[in-house]
């Protein structure tokens, strides 16, 4: 495990500085900035910065294929050599500081000529495979050769022929094509320093380096996809995408993801009415550029197992109806049954348009029971009462701030993995300290492992371990719960031990906008569910603890109300996108839109409201959620006060002006408030803290998308396979502080 | 080994009796240098017995430290080490020696970038032994058979960066070589010449023997220390510098054998006495290895700035088939640019000289062509040679050397177009300057001076 | 009207031996030869020119000139084709109907590159693609709306493997529109059919 040590990383990582500057890493007043020229054109910049960095302040930019800014520079393409005056070679701007009065030239003889070299190196031993390469139309070297390189060819391939390398086997979502490599080692820089799975290197020397797994083994990370992305040319591909399209017959569409409670940014690329796949957008408030693989992958799920138009079950058999007849059965039951023995109960992967209007329909039938399949605790500490209960206070950029991190009874690996990685990246850069409570997991770095029982945290709370000495001394400390541990009986406790721990290392603060307590949400729905109202939890629908005649299912597929738990006489009504759990036990389907096909807002576990775009048209007769219900209320006579998307944010505004308020975070107040509720109990909490998530082969399926998604059934096989192969030693980590 | 050992052939009579000359040496030059400037020589060589530092080259004598010992080794070593490290940089930048690995840089300024503030730091000496430059052979010689030489040499060099140990960095196929340092390393210990306390100075020094995989990158000191550190030999970006940020971190100097074994002598006999040697610029002794078509190939200590007939006539029996035989001669291993026979007449062997002919002195290892050899075919055999070595980080080392390789052996076989040579010389100069460390130059000079001379 | 210029031309050569007009070899372009385009002028006003317009119009010189051209013309050969049975030449470039060619070992030589799909400026191409079992990259659907196609032959300029080509093939009309909404399995049966002829233009 390595950690940049201090002085290595401010000498050979100067473009860290930037970044870290930019988070108010640096307490230190900023450094006198030091002028250089481009291009004759006088820049002001920071020590350190690289001339690369400096000549993107002035708008020009520098061609390169190794260089990636959110990884170390290696320096080792040279396509980004660029003339310096005084100095007799060409340097590589990606890695040379800038100094004082340095005298950059971007543009002249010896620069191109530099440039055209480097270029015809790298087409030598590149296969003239463009048509058949899925990166073409994207690809970093057809661009910049266009730009930079000769327009012709001097190697006599009729003599000295290619290189030929062997493809590698690196599991079923990245395609090799290794003849396309330019060993530029982003990828084993990837996913050496973000995905933390030493599985890429590079092996064999000069002209016979090969980059790959050593082994021929299952690249086993959550985030490998995101190689595909960094690889400047067609080696690594999307291999569920392979061949599908090209890029410049697809549209883009910017959309927010729902696999986990991040929301991280994407693009989906559609054609033709189909999502063709799934690419990262940047935002460094939330996912930098990564996305992580379930989050990319999940695309052919969305194309099966679809309900696409609406039926009605006649004699245990599902019928499929017109919209008509099936609005018309769902509103006259709604009229017929008592407002108390009607319930809702709302999914993981529920958009807020849906939750509002199916909260508004059911109350105007005087009905107000609204649960969410995912539970948390109501009583202690205000429960869902106060927004800092359940969101991730001090975001997900606070990692990078903080400087010790607890983690409880949470993976968060598998459960957000971008965000695993911002941990990682803070592990490494910023020298934070990771603890954990909870089973032990492999997170890719260090951690101390301050136990698997909740009685962890007492010993905490009590100054026990070394741990907690971290812990207190720690200026900004952040302490991060899952929300899978909190499911249950003991979770309120659990919360108010951890709020009881929090307000002991915030005591000790003196920046109180610091919140040290955040939840790790696991569903993307359920922090708009919590701020709307909904009841967190469906423990009061089983064992008929309520007799519910009518249970309306929007988008629950965890099975987490079953007919056992309401009885065969109540009527079961499921309005969602996947003929999953939720669509096997209803009488009545109404099919709905993916997060792909909708306008819609997601909340995400900091509390940042953001907004899908339609890339697709919902399949068959399915249609966005909150116009079905929309439609339903008319028939059921008493229409909601919104028919166009524009009303209906409205709507939201009303309920939660954060809502709307897209790309920002709501700041959760009433934290003290919330700690005067906060039940204290001086007994233990004694629960086994384990993460639904353990590991890999977990990390794929997880709602209703991932279930109907062959790429993820077959990701899942592959981990299970890679777990028993028998060359290849498992990693056992938290060793740091085992020992303790 | 055994082949350059018979050709050693007994040439050089082992001379006895200069001990005593040698500790007279140091006795007399340890005070002042003299003020007054002497007039500068115009002939240099041949060296006189008594001068020369590398007493057993041949081997005739014990490797081991009684031998060394009364060769002069570890004598009055305590001193040394007690007039501070002030003192040594003094009179190594006195003494004008230069690294003696190749690329020259005055070893006493180079030193001196690691005298910095203690920042917290374990400061490191790591010994370049990883000779495997092509024609190459005289680390080895002084490894096997006179390892204290460079053992004192780490110690009074780290004395002189204030560094904690050394690493001498061994080319793997030494393996004998290894043996023998970690022989003369074991004694020195148990002499208490390091250690703990070395020599009783109070100064705690330690050596370390690290054999390496067999690579000639890790003969480039970034690369060394990336092998060092255990990782893959592929050379590192600069800036940062080793003395900033070398091994493990800290601040590094990485040196070359002879440079280091050259220390304690020049210490001991005065850096005015090293000066004496050579050229302005250029100055002491140094190892030659001659190999190729003479009439006896042969290691041998040699003033610097001497001149290349008389090294090859005097030492190596000349040319086979005469002087006028000569096709080119490659000055200073493979990867400086050959000479042709024109210039072989007059060049002077110094770093200064080579360079102004558009060579280098390199590691001084002399390769020697008669007009007998296929010269494309030496310089093809010399690209596969760096093809094969090449780390294949940066591109234009790692796709032009390959290419490089496949065009010259094509040029061999006859199966290239003359307009191919200009190509070719084109190419040289496109991976020239263009790569993170110096093993694309090597690989493109030799090219590029045939491709002008002979094609 | 022919001696009316050469009358015209001896006037030129007087004024520019006179110095009058510039030299022929002066930059200036002089234009020599003007076509009359007036009224035919039918008599010079001379009685030899009164004297040759009567005789003409007497006798109906020109009409039996013409009479003459007509003549000579039924000897002459045809200038049209007996088309269905007889086919006029057509250059190696001819573009007529599209074709998927294969490779000789028959395998398809079509890779789905879609780059005379992006290249159409008709958009009258579909493709889409997938993995083939083997691995290979091909297409599921080609299909072409000859309809739409304005026969650019640009697809054929962009295929970088010669698979989709303008054959010679121009006939190929059908009776309903869909007919001419062609498949890859139409045009790879054009392919098999005219592969001997394309792969001789192609040369």
């Amino acid at each position: 495990m390595y950690r940049v040590p201090q002085l290595t990383r401010l000498a050979t990582t100067g473009a860290r500085i930037v970044t870290s500057s930019a988070r108010g890493q640096q307490t230190a007043a900023a450094p006198e900035k030091i002028e250089v020229f481009i291009d004759g054109k006088k820049v002001l910049v920071e020590p350190g910065m690289t001339i690369l960095q400096a000549c993107a302040l002035v708008g020009v930019d520098i061609p390169r294929f190794c260089y990636h800014d959110r990884l170390s520079i290696a320096g080792n393409c040279r396509m980004c050599l660029v003339e310096v005056e005084k100095s007799i070679k060409p340097v590589a701007s990606c890695a040379m500081p800038v100094m004082k009065g340095m005298r950059v030239k971007t543009d002249s003889p010896l620069t191109k000529k530099a440039r055209e070299g480097v270029m015809e190196f790298l087409l030598v031993n590149h296969p003239l495979d463009c048509p058949i390469c899925d990166q073409g139309g994207e690809c970093d070297l057809q661009d910049q050769s266009m730009g930079f390189g000769s327009d012709r060819g001097r190697h006599q391939n009729q003599y000295d022929g290619k290189r030929a390398v062997e493809d590698k086997n690196m599991g079923p979502l990245v395609k090799t094509s290794m003849n396309r490599c330019i060993q530029c080692t982003r990828c084993i820089r990837f996913a050496n320093e973000v995905a933390g799975v030493p599985d890429l290197g590079s092996t064999g020397r000069g002209n016979d380096m090969q980059i790959g797994t050593y082994v021929d083994k299952f690249f086993a990370s959550e985030l490998s996809g995101n190689v595909i992305d960094l690889c400047p040319v067609g080696a690594l591909t999307n291999k569920p995408y392979s061949f599908m399209a090209r890029p410049w017959e697809t549209r883009k569409t910017e959309s927010v993801d729902v696999m986990d409670a991040l929301g991280s940014n994407i693009v989906i690329s559609h054609r033709t009415g189909e999502v063709m796949r799934i690419i990262p957008r940047m935002n460094d408030d939330v996912n930098e550029e990564w996305i992580s693989d379930k989050t990319r992958f999940v695309t052919d799920g969305l194309k099966r197992q679809r309900l696409l138009a609406p039926m009605i079950k006649e004699g245990g058999q599902l019928k499929q109806v017109d919209w008509e007849e099936a609005l018309y059965v769902v509103a006259r039951k709604l009229r017929q049954t008592p407002a108390d023995q009607i319930a809702g109960v709302a999914g993981g992967l529920v958009d807020t348009e849906a939750l509002v209007a199916l909260k508004d329909l059911l109350n105007r039938f005087n009905c107000e029971n609204l649960y969410t399949e995912e539970s948390f605790p109501t009583v202690n500490g205000g429960g869902i009462d106060l927004r800092t209960n359940y969101i991730m206070n001090d975001r997900i950029m606070g990692v990078e701030d903080s400087d010790a991190l607890l983690l409880i009874g949470t993976n968060p690996r598998y459960e957000a993995p971008v965000f695993n990685a911002r941990i990682r990246k803070s592990f490494i850069h910023y020298n934070l300290d990771v603890g954990l409570i909870g089973s032990p997991v492999d997170l890719t770095y260090d951690y101390d492992h301050v136990g698997t029982n909740a009685k962890a945290l007492d010993d905490l709370l009590a100054g026990k371990g070394s741990f907690a000495e971290k812990l207190k001394s720690a200026k900004k400390p952040m302490v991060v719960v899952g929300a899978g541990v909190l499911q249950g009986p003991q979770g309120a406790a659990l919360l108010a031990k951890v709020h009881q721990l929090a307000d002991q290392l915030r005591s000790k603060q003196s920046d109180k906008s610091w919140k040290v307590v955040n939840v790790l949400q696991r569903v993307a729905g359920q922090v708009a569910a919590l701020d709307i109202g909904y009841k967190p939890s469906v423990e009061a629908l089983r064992d008929g603890k309520k007799s519910i005649k009518l249970l309306f299912l929007l988008g629950a597929d965890e099975a987490s109300v079953s007919r056992r738990d309401i009885g065969s006489d109540t009527f079961v009504v499921y309005q969602g996108h996947h003929g999953d759990a939720g669509a096997e036990i209803a009488d009545v389907i109404l099919p709905g839109a993916a997060y792909t096909e909708k306008e819609s807002t997601y909340v995400n576990t900091e509390g940042r409201s953001q907004k899908t775009l339609p890339a697709v048209q919902p399949p068959g007769l399915a249609r966005v959620d909150w116009k079905i219900l929309r439609a339903l209320s008319e028939i059921a006579g008493k229409a909601l006060p919104y028919s166009s998307i524009q009303e209906m944010r409205q709507r939201l505004a009303q309920v939660a002006p954060h809502l709307t308020r897209y790309g920002e975070v709501q700041e959760a107040n009433y934290l003290k408030q919330s700690m005067e509720l906060t039940e204290k109990s001086s007994s233990a909490v004694n629960a086994e803290l384990k993460p639904a998530q353990l590991e890999l082969a977990d990390f794929y399926m997880t709602n209703s998308i991932t279930r109907a998604s062959p790429t993820m059934a077959e990701c899942v096989r592959a981990a299970r396979k890679h777990q028993q192969n028998p060359h290849i030693e498992q990693p056992k980590r938290h060793t740091a502080a085992s020992a303790m | 080994m055994a082949s350059s050992l018979t050709g050693l052939g007994g040439r050089l009579a082992v001379k006895s009796g200069y001990l005593h000359s040698l500790s007279r040496g140091f006795a007399a030059t340890a005070g002042a240098p003299a003020p007054e400037k002497k007039p500068e020589k115009t002939t240099y060589g041949p060296l006189k017995d008594q001068d020369r530092i590398f007493t057993n080259l041949y081997g005739r004598h014990d490797y081991r430290i009684k031998g060394a010992m009364s060769r002069g080794d570890w004598y009055k070593t305590k001193e040394i080490i007690l007039k501070g490290s002030e003192w040594i940089l003094k009179e190594m930048s006195a003494s004008g020696l230069r690294g003696r690995g190749g690329a020259g840089f005055p070893s006493g300024m180079k030193w001196g970038f690691m005298n910095k503030p203690f920042d917290g730091r374990p400061k490191y000496l790591v010994v370049n032994a990883d000779e495997g430059e092509p024609g190459t052979c005289k680390d080895r010689e002084i490894m096997r058979h006179d390892p204290h030489k460079l053992i004192e040499g780490c110690l009074i060099a780290g004395v002189a960066m204030g560094a904690r140990a050394a690493y001498i960095y061994i080319r793997g196929e030494f393996y004998n070589e290894a043996v023998c340092l970690q022989e003369a390393i074991h004694e020195a210990y148990q002499a208490g010449y390091l250690g703990k306390d070395c020599c009783g100075t109070g100064y705690n020094f330690d050596v370390f023997v690290h054999r390496g995989a067999g690579a000639y990158i890790c003969g480039e000191e970034t690369a060394l220390i990336e092998s060092l550190e255990g990782k893959q030999g592929k050379p590192r970006l600069k800036p940062p510098f080793p003395a900033d940020i070398g091994v493990f971190g800290c601040p590094t100097t990485v040196a070359n054998v002879e440079t280091v074994a050259v220390a304690p002598t020049i210490c001991r006999r005065g850096g005015a006495w090293f000066a004496s040697f050579g050229r302005e610029r250029n100055r002491g002794t140094k190892l030659f290895c001659i190999s190729g078509h003479v009439n006896n190939p042969c290691t041998v200590e040699e003033e610097m700035s001497v001149p290349l007939k008389d090294l090859i006539e005097r030492h190596c029996g000349g040319v086979i088939g005469g002087w006028d035989n000569l096709q080119a001669i490659i000055p200073g291993g493979s990867s400086v640019p050959l000479l042709p026979r024109s210039i072989c007449d007059t060049v002077l062997m110094d770093f200064d000289s080579l360079v102004a002919v558009q060579s280098g002195l390199g590691t001084a290892a002399v390769i020697v062509m008669n007009k007998q050899v296929d010269i494309v075919k030496c310089i093809a055999r010399l690209a596969l040679f760096y093809k094969h070595e090449s780390c294949g980080q940066c591109t234009p080392c790692r796709e032009g050397c390959s290419w490089l390789n496949k065009m010259m052996w094509r040029f061999v076989d006859g199966k290239a177009r003359p307009s191919e040579i200009d190509m070719i010389w084109e190419l040289s100069k496109q991976i020239e300057g263009h790569t993170i460390c110096a093993l694309g130059d090597a690989a493109a000079w030799p090219i590029q001076v045939s491709a002008s001379f002979y094609f | 009207m022919t001696s009316q210029l050469g009358k015209s031309r001896a006037a030129m050569e007087i004024l520019r031996r006179a110095r009058l007009l510039p030299s022929s070899s002066s930059v200036t372009q002089n234009r020599t030869i003007y076509k009359y385009v007036g009224e035919n002028v039918e008599s010079d006003g001379t009685l030899k020119g009164d004297t040759s317009r009567a005789f003409n119009q007497l006798f109906l010189v020109e009409l039996f000139r013409g009479m003459g051209v007509v003549a000579g013309h039924i000897f002459m050969e045809p200038a049209t084709i007996n088309y269905p049975f007889e086919k006029g030449p057509l250059g190696a470039r001819f573009r007529g109907e599209h074709a998927l060619r294969r490779y000789p070992s028959g395998e398809e030589r079509c890779i789905a590159c879609k780059l005379c799909e992006a290249i159409c400026p008709a958009q009258a191409i579909t493709i889409e693609a997938e993995p083939r079992p083997d691995g290979s990259r091909r297409t599921t659907r080609y299909d072409i709306d000859m309809t739409k196609c304005i026969y650019c032959g640009l697809c054929q300029e962009a295929c970088p493997v010669d698979a989709i080509v303008e054959g010679p093939n121009f006939e190929y009309s059908t009776e309903t529109h869909e007919e001419l909404l062609y498949n890859k399995e139409k045009l790879l049966s054009n392919g098999d059919r005219w592969e001997p002829e394309i792969a001789a233009n192609i040369q």
